[in-house]
């Protein structure tokens, strides 16, 4: 009987974005080769099954849950809200991330049936959100600024940016030896839609004044970018996505090295890459300072109905002037952020007869165990995440992955994932936060993954 | 590869996921009422100006009265008079001029009658040195407010009190008369109204 290459597993997304601990590192899974091109090649060749073959979906927001914020008891809604404002700082954030893969494939270009050299291509579509909480500007819409006399309130903390995009791409892996692998990825991404506001800076200050009270000092510089939304109205079609237009090139790199035949390291670095915006681009900027101190309406002259009008109307100017808006079609660039992972994986425990019989791959361990770390680079900073595994094959068509993640937000971040196969069909589950899953109200993110792939395998 | 036994084992197990997964104890609902209570402090009106440069008219004789006005529209815009429960203006005035005087504050609506209206005495100065006064007026009920939130336009009056030793002021009387004020509101912001 054909031994069928196995998928997956589990993948415990965790927290806040693209990070697919499980799947990176499992030959089993053609998946695994979009997050390490160099990764171990199992299958002859694969399919993806169209829009079903990798589905994953994920929100999270750093700080705090859905329960702290919307919890059913008798604590009034703006007492929760002031609650969570004050638990919150600048660095938490909203994030959402959403992948489908349209079309995947894959197949050795070897003739003799080895697996040296190997392709791989495909194009799915990503969102990509993260919205940083602007701590400053909550508490002053919260609080207001009387009991902050002197506070500077920073603008530099308004950062978002929200991204829509098809990724079309063709990947070689090469086998060097029973040691080494390596690959690379090219990408071309089509933007369908981008809208950031990262290099904002500005304050606003108010401070005890000479003339006056208070000097309210108002220095803004905002820009909003937004490429493939002008023109958009809800009523458009999905279609209306695809005039965007705008084009951008990246490339994934990787490698797994056999330190023995049990202990392996791999890296990899995903979206090292640019999108340019130059069709359908429509930018906000505001970029205005003004002190304001109060009215003075002493002159020599006295009241006339004019000169009252006058000393407000100049106000009014002053600060219609300082939120004016701008628009420009100026072109800009975005980076994708950048993914690095990295692990270092044990496996052990050789076939028992109990269990399977049926084991013939090259390692041939029941068991796996590992410490991954992930990056991923961000408007703001570099989020990181430390994962351990455990890995089992169960029955030869069925492997669970359990893990356990800890990063600056969660520390009890439990997943499980599963692979099945039945005859040449792969199905995965993941899914993360299982100690919250009972209420995912309490979670402060959640994740699943599900895909299914037809794969050949001689062997 | 996985035959019927093991779909079998499988199956109870995503049962088992997808029944017991789910939000509970949590109200959504609870948003659409959301009340903060935001206090703002903003200063207001302010003037600096010599006693010869407003207590003399052209010809350079004592004027007992002086008066200024200065529109100002953020008090009937549509954020305060929706949400403005309480606001307290204060006043400090400085006087180094040896003369008291009255200022007669009124808040006048768009046809120019008067909402509300208040005087602050200051006292004459000894020696040109200052003279503080301080005054605050709080705008809390009914009828303060919607007084408040009807007015369009501040005039400022000053009267002279009478002259204690006879001399007038002119062009070369010494002294200044400074006016600092600053409005603290108190908001009731509910997002259900």
């Amino acid at each position: 009987m054909r031994k069928l290459s196995l998928l997956l597993l589990l993948i415990t997304c965790f927290s806040f974005s693209q990070n697919k601990q499980v799947l990176y590192g499992l030959p089993e899974s053609p998946q695994s080769l979009l997050i390490n091109p160099g990764g171990k090649i199992e299958n002859d060749w694969y399919f993806g099954i169209p829009f079903l073959s990798h589905i994953h979906a994920n929100v999270g927001f750093s700080g705090v849950t859905a329960f702290d914020l919307f919890a059913d008891d008798a604590v009034p809604f703006g007492e929760k809200v002031t609650n969570v404002i004050n638990q919150l700082d600048e660095n938490d954030f909203f994030g959402a991330n959403q992948q489908i893969e349209l079309l995947s494939g894959g197949f050795a270009i070897d003739k003799n049936g080895e697996k040296e050299n190997y392709l791989s291509f495909g194009l799915y579509q990503e969102t990509d959100a993260i919205v940083y909480f602007p701590e400053d500007l909550a508490d002053l819409g919260i609080e207001g600024n009387a009991n902050n006399i002197g506070r500077v309130f920073n603008l530099n903390q308004v950062k978002a940016s929200l991204e829509s995009l098809l990724v079309f791409h063709a990947g070689y892996t090469k086998k060097v030896n029973k040691q080494l692998n390596y690959g690379v990825r090219g990408k071309v991404y089509y933007s369908l839609i981008n809208a950031s506001s990262i290099a904002n800076t500005g304050t606003f200050v108010t401070r005890e004044g000479r003339n006056n009270f208070y000097d309210h000092v108002f220095d803004l510089d905002l820009e909003l970018r937004t490429s493939g939304v002008k023109g958009l109205s809800p009523t458009d079609g999905p279609g209306a996505l695809l005039k965007g237009g705008n084009f951008g090139l990246g490339v994934d790199l990787g490698l797994t090295y056999a330190l023995t035949k049990q202990t392996t390291i791999d890296a990899s670095l995903q979206d090292i890459g640019f999108i340019r915006h130059s069709k359908d681009v429509e930018n906000y900027i505001i970029n205005n300072q003004y002190t304001f101190s109060g009215i003075n309406p002493l002159f020599p002259d006295v009241s006339t109905a004019e000169t009252a009008e006058a000393y407000w109307d100049e106000i009014e100017d002053n600060f219609d002037e300082l939120i004016e808006l701008r628009k420009t079609d100026n072109s800009y660039t975005t980076f994708r952020p950048v993914k690095f992972n990295a692990a270092l994986r044990y496996a052990f425990g050789t076939g028992n007869s109990n269990v399977c019989d049926c084991l013939n791959n090259n390692e041939g361990y029941l068991n796996g165990i590992g410490v991954q770390l992930y990056s991923i680079s961000r408007p703001k900073n570099v989020q990181n995440a430390l994962t351990v595994y455990y890995y089992r094959k169960l029955f030869e068509a069925l492997r669970l992955k359990g893990t356990y993640t800890i990063d600056s937000y969660s520390f009890r971040n439990l997943g499980l994932g599963m692979s099945a196969h039945i005859k040449n069909i792969n199905f995965y589950l993941v899914a993360d936060n299982l100690l919250d899953f009972q209420n995912l109200a309490k979670a402060k993110s959640a994740s699943v993954q599900l895909g299914f792939n037809y794969i050949y395998n001689q062997k | 590869m996985l035959n019927y036994r093991h779909l079998k084992l499988i199956k109870p197990l995503f049962l088992l996921l997808l029944t017991v997964s789910c939000v509970k104890d949590v109200d959504f609902d609870q948003a659409r009422n959301l009340t903060i209570n935001p206090v703002l402090e903003a200063s207001i009106v302010y003037f600096n100006a010599p006693a010869n440069t407003f207590f003399v008219n052209d010809d350079g004789e004592e004027l007992p009265e002086a008066q200024d006005a200065t529109v100002i529209k953020v008090f009937n815009s549509d954020f305060l008079v929706d949400n403005l429960i309480r606001a307290v203006f204060t006043f400090k005035i400085a006087n180094s001029v040896k003369r008291g005087f009255q200022t007669r504050i009124d808040f006048l609506n768009t046809e120019d009658e008067v909402q509300h209206t208040f005087t602050v005495n200051t006292a004459a100065s000894i020696n040109n040195e200052d003279v503080i006064t301080d005054h605050i007026e709080v705008f809390e009920g009914d009828e303060a407010l919607t007084a408040l939130k009807t007015t369009n336009k501040m005039v400022f009056t000053a009267i002279l009190s009478p002259s204690p030793d006879g001399s007038v002021i002119n062009q070369n009387t010494i002294g200044r008369v400074e006016l600092k004020s600053k409005a603290t509101f108190f908001l009731n912001i509910n997002t259900d109204e």
